[in-house]
């Protein structure tokens, strides 16, 4: 497999939207075999999203989710979400979108120990937090997020008060989904040795490219958002509005 | 009253790992002349280390020492040791970085290799990584928030499940009986078990670490593969392949 073809798919993808492997099979002058050995081997490397023949480029996703506007520990979902937080208690941080901003508002919470599968959780945390434990595990390529068996084991040895989640997209039928599939064992780990689970959820995640289903809104005890509206019907747990 | 503020500046300096005059002054409410002399009152005692840009890290045999901080120690000489280091890795090698500054210069060299894996304990190189194409896998468990380092039982369980062709280690010390040493018990048994787990391992130290001491070994100069420095008079090991960069 050539590196230098997989770098130039990647390229291709990441310049246009989204792009199918026919499209990629005419610009680049291989067999559409070879193209999707290729397509396989950037989506086992967490680097694209396929789906119905058509690539898309995690990047573009992720970067529009996780990086696009950076969110300010004073954002009022941050700030709702960091208000649940109570001092010498254990919670856990999940990669996101709002991962680092959520970590800077927790970071003067007294005695506080935080569990996480996010570099800038735990970047923001250092120094600040009372007991930072990271799970560890497989970086996915240009993300934040770790993944992988030990990340998951790791992240299930500790028990946490509450979880915080913020999903890349979430489906009409509560489907709280990722980019990454491998984060799978991980999050579902994390949210079952929660006690209590916190979705957070912005405007901007609602029209967002739905990936794969890793956890439920009915799972969820609290849903943090700034548009409550949307979760009148279908949540089971309690709706906290920010920013109003 | 003298008495309980030197004990004060002292657990401050040892939560913190440096602190300047400045900082101290400010936080005990007394004058800058008043801190200067209950530092050096302190030196003399032995229990901390005055350096001339205000910094005041306490004596590193007991606390370890922030990565921001080590960092800024003899930085063109740490240079050329990691790029030396970068001419051992060949494709297809699965390698293991430590969680030192000398290590993490490395870093740059690496992001741009095809086909290799880096597996570390380290958040800062973990970081670097970012938005390359290289797999990286980091070690979990508690952070060492000083050294943003990651140790200890489940770091130690982690690193067991790799096979390292290559794993590079920069010590605290390079003590005078021959021992790659560390300031933190859970520092030297992490390097050792990551140790375990590769074909062949590769110190790195610049001269400033030669002599120094620490208490905890993590190996003797001999059970390397290479050491990298840019010490020219020591003799070092007989048995390890010695490779001295010029500056």
């Amino acid at each position: 497999m050539s590196e230098e073809r997989l770098q130039k798919i990647l390229r291709l993808i990441e310049s246009s939207r989204t792009i199918t492997a026919k499209e990629l099979e005419s610009q680049l002058y291989v067999s559409s075999a070879t193209i999707r050995r290729d397509l396989t081997e950037l989506s086992r490397r967490g680097l694209i999203v396929r789906s119905h023949g058509k690539a898309m480029a995690v990047t573009r996703m992720a970067h529009a989710v996780t990086h696009g506007e950076p969110v300010q520990p004073d954002d009022p979902i941050v700030a709702a979400a960091a208000a649940l937080v109570k001092p010498h208690s254990t919670i856990f941080i999940a990669a996101g979108r709002f991962s680092r901003s959520l970590a800077k508002a927790v970071s003067r919470v007294a005695d506080l120990t935080v569990v996480t599968d996010s570099l800038a959780a735990a970047d923001a945390l250092c120094g600040h937090a009372a007991h930072v434990h990271c799970t560890g595990g497989r970086l996915q390529a240009r993300d934040d997020a770790l993944s992988g068996s030990q990340a998951a084991e790791l992240a299930g040895l500790l028990y946490t008060h509450m979880a915080f989640f913020s999903g890349d997209a979430l489906t009409e039928d509560g489907d709280i989904t990722f980019y990454h599939i491998d984060r799978m064992s991980v999050l579902r780990s994390a949210a079952r040795h929660a006690e209590k689970r916190v979705l957070l959820f912005s405007r901007e995640q609602m029209n967002a490219e739905p990936g794969s289903s890793l956890l439920h809104l009915k799972d969820m005890d609290f849903v943090v958002t700034d548009i409550p509206g949307y979760f009148s019907t279908g949540c089971h747990g309690t709706v906290i509005g920010a920013g109003e | 009253m003298r008495e309980l503020r030197l004990l004060d500046i002292l657990g401050t300096i040892r939560e913190k790992g440096y602190m300047t005059t400045q900082e101290l002054a400010e936080k005990f409410n007394v004058s800058v002349s008043t801190i200067r002399r209950d530092l050096s009152e302190l030196n003399r005692r032995g229990m901390v280390s005055v350096s001339k840009n205000g910094v005041v890290p306490i004596s590193e045999t007991i606390v370890d020492t922030p990565v921001g901080f080590r960092s800024t120690v003899n930085v063109q000489a740490k240079a050329l040791i990691a790029r030396n280091a970068l001419q051992l890795v060949s494709s297809g090698s699965v390698i293991f970085l430590d969680s030192s500054s000398t290590v993490l210069q490395m870093v740059s060299g690496l992001r741009n290799m095809r086909n290799i894996v880096v597996v570390t304990n380290s958040l800062p190189v973990a970081t670097r990584f970012q938005g390359s194409l290289v797999p990286v896998h980091l070690l979990g468990g508690e952070m060492s928030t000083l050294s943003k380092g990651f140790f200890g039982p489940a770091a130690e369980e982690a690193v067991r499940a790799f096979n390292f062709d290559l794993a590079f280690f920069s010590p605290v010390a390079v003590t005078p009986t021959g021992f790659a040493a560390e300031t933190t018990e859970y520092a030297a048994s992490l390097r050792r078990a990551a140790m375990e787990q590769a074909q062949s391992a590769v110190l790195l130290f610049d001269h400033s670490k030669i002599g120094l001491t620490r208490p905890y070994n993590f190996a003797h100069l001999d059970a390397f593969r290479y050491l990298i420095t840019d010490d020219e008079k020591h003799p070092l090991s007989a048995r390890a392949i010695v490779r001295r960069v010029h500056a």
